[in-house]
């Protein structure tokens, strides 16, 4: 029973981190896009960023997320096996694992795909490096998310 | 419920599959941009005569004086055929430097405006490796079964990465300068604005090579002499239209935004500051639609139709449509008809989708004024068109 408690504080912190890591890597995929332009073209004003950041995280957002999520379904249970052998640091393994898995990714994605590179902010190393700190954000706040729904979860009467 | 899944790793199997396949979904998309229907009533009043089926992606078609076809492939070879498609010879020419990889490869063919007494024969390809390619023009001496004496005329500076948007396209101007479209080799779309290099523009040569003493930037310093025009981001089709005096380019869009363009000496035509498509991914690439001092399109499609040549029709097979601009689409697998005046643009009819190719490239059997439309595929067609 206790095993079941583990994996569902598991499945409840993986869905937010997948959205958070989605969410925040649109955000800062749009803020490089805007830094390019406004380094060729007129300042952006704020009403213009805000605008540009919302019309992103609707419609570049999922392509994102879903790239994420299918990130962390194979990077979150490499890490939870490192961790099962090494008994500590499931933060640290999450977040790395998460950060590595994104990067092998991209460069998949653009090996596969018929452009050179598919998120425009990954053409720059400062891009790629800040997309993967979204994607490190996301496996820590799993981390984090599951360890504190694990304390809420109700115990099963069978289990004690 | 959900527990058998973690004990069963294999049992994810599917549930990655589909996120897989939903992915590929979106990004499919890529190569030439969405394209829904448009318009229209299929063509039934065409005569279709395929010509040859055996060359692979074929790029461009030039005629020859005696109505025998060049055929350029884009896996780098030239094609000689009888005026009936009949493959004479095929020959690889010795381009320096060729790069064949994704769209690099041989592109445009174009004859010597005075071919007949100066038989020379324009090639632009692909040139470099995968670290460090770009556009490279070459000409060689036609002497009636193969190409001699092979030249560079001009390299697209600087070298860069990917095999991906490249231009390519060669129109000669009446005052017998030469205009080559280049791209903005993809990752590298910001640098369409600069005029230090060659990305995203159009350049204007003399036939040798030279860069002539009236290009718009000449007496820049910081711009590079040969650039005509900038803003560029894939510039597939450029054709002089003889009774307006003006060149017209068309341009692969990203996700929409596809354009014909009216080119202007020292235009800057916007890419990526405006455009009316998205990135691939969906996300915006620039907030901006228009933006003063930037030309806009003549016309656009969303979504895409990756308008992939230009011509504009001087014929008697068709004679309505005089000077009228044909576009073929590889996404949009059309020609778009599409009429020109001094102030404007239009769409006025949408051709030869009964055909469901993708079409290359369009040219005109001057002997004829049929057309000849080259479709890309593993398998290539040369077709030609003809009333019914």
């Amino acid at each position: 029973m206790r095993t079941r408690r583990r994996t569902l504080s598991y499945l409840l912190a993986f869905f937010p981190a997948v959205i958070l890591a989605g969410i925040l890597g649109s955000i800062i995929q749009t803020q490089f896009n805007l830094l390019a332009i406004g380094q060729i073209g007129p300042a952006i004003d704020f009403a213009t960023r805000l605008e540009t950041t919302l019309y992103d995280l609707q419609h570049f957002g999922p392509v994102y997320t879903a790239i994420i999520f299918v990130v962390f379904l194979l990077a979150l249970p490499v890490a939870h096996l490192v961790v099962r052998v090494q008994k500590r640091q499931f933060y640290a393994w999450c977040a790395v694992a998460t950060a590595i898995g994104l990067w092998v990714a991209f460069r998949l994605i653009d090996h596969f795909a018929p452009m050179p590179t598919l998120i425009a902010a990954t053409r720059t190393t400062a891009g790629t490096l800040l997309l993967i700190f979204s994607s490190f954000m996301g496996g820590l706040f799993y981390a984090w998310l599951s360890r504190i729904s694990r304390r809420y979860l109700p115990r099963s009467r069978a289990g004690n | 419920m959900l527990k058998p899944l973690f004990h069963h790793p294999a049992r994810l199997l599917p549930l990655f599959l589909l996120c897989t396949v939903g992915l590929s979904a979106n990004l499919v998309i890529a190569d030439d941009g969405d394209y829904e229907e448009q318009l229209t009533e299929l063509q039934s009043g065409f005569e279709y005569t395929e010509l040859s089926q055996e060359i692979a992606f074929p790029w461009s078609l030039a005629v020859l004086p005696n109505s025998e076809l060049l055929v350029t492939s884009r896996a780098g070879a030239l094609w000689h055929l009888s005026a009936e498609g009949i493959v004479i010879n095929n020959v690889m020419p010795e381009l320096p430097e060729l790069w064949i990889d994704g769209q690099a490869g041989l592109f445009d063919i174009a004859l010597h405006p005075d071919f007949d007494t100066e038989p020379f024969i324009y090639l632009s390809y692909a040139c470099g490796s995968l670290r460090a390619n770009t556009t490279c023009l070459s000409r060689g001496h036609w002497n009636g079964s193969e190409l001699q004496d092979i030249e560079p005329i001009f390299q697209a500076y600087p070298f860069k990465r990917g095999s991906a948007h490249y231009g390519g396209r060669i129109a000669f101007l009446p005052d017998n300068t030469l205009l080559l479209t280049l791209g903005d080799g993809f990752d590298y779309r910001e640098r369409a604005q600069l005029l230090s290099d060659h990305l995203g523009t159009t350049v204007r040569i003399e036939l040798n090579g030279e860069v002539p003493s009236d290009n718009p930037f000449i007496a820049n310093p910081k711009a590079l002499p040969e650039i005509f025009s900038y803003g560029h981001r894939n510039v597939q089709g450029v054709a002089w239209h003889p009774q307006l005096e003006q060149l017209f380019i068309s341009e692969h869009g990203p996700r929409g935004g596809d354009e014909i363009n009216r080119l202007r000496a020292g235009g800057n035509f916007g890419w990526p500051l405006i455009t009316g498509g998205v990135d691939y991914t969906g996300a915006r690439i620039t907030p901006y639609r228009d933006l003063p001092g930037l030309h806009g399109p003549e016309v656009e499609w969303t979504p895409s139709i990756a308008p992939s040549g230009l011509i504009v029709y001087q014929g008697d097979e068709f004679s309505d449509w005089h000077g009228d601009l044909l576009v073929p689409a590889l996404a949009g697998k059309q020609v778009a008809r599409v009429r020109v005046n001094d102030t404007g643009a239009e769409v006025i009819d949408i051709l030869f989708q009964d055909l469901n190719a993708r079409i290359r490239d369009i040219r005109v059997e001057p002997a004829t004024g049929a057309l000849l439309l080259l479709v890309d595929a593993a398998e290539g067609k040369i077709i030609r068109v003809t009333k019914k």
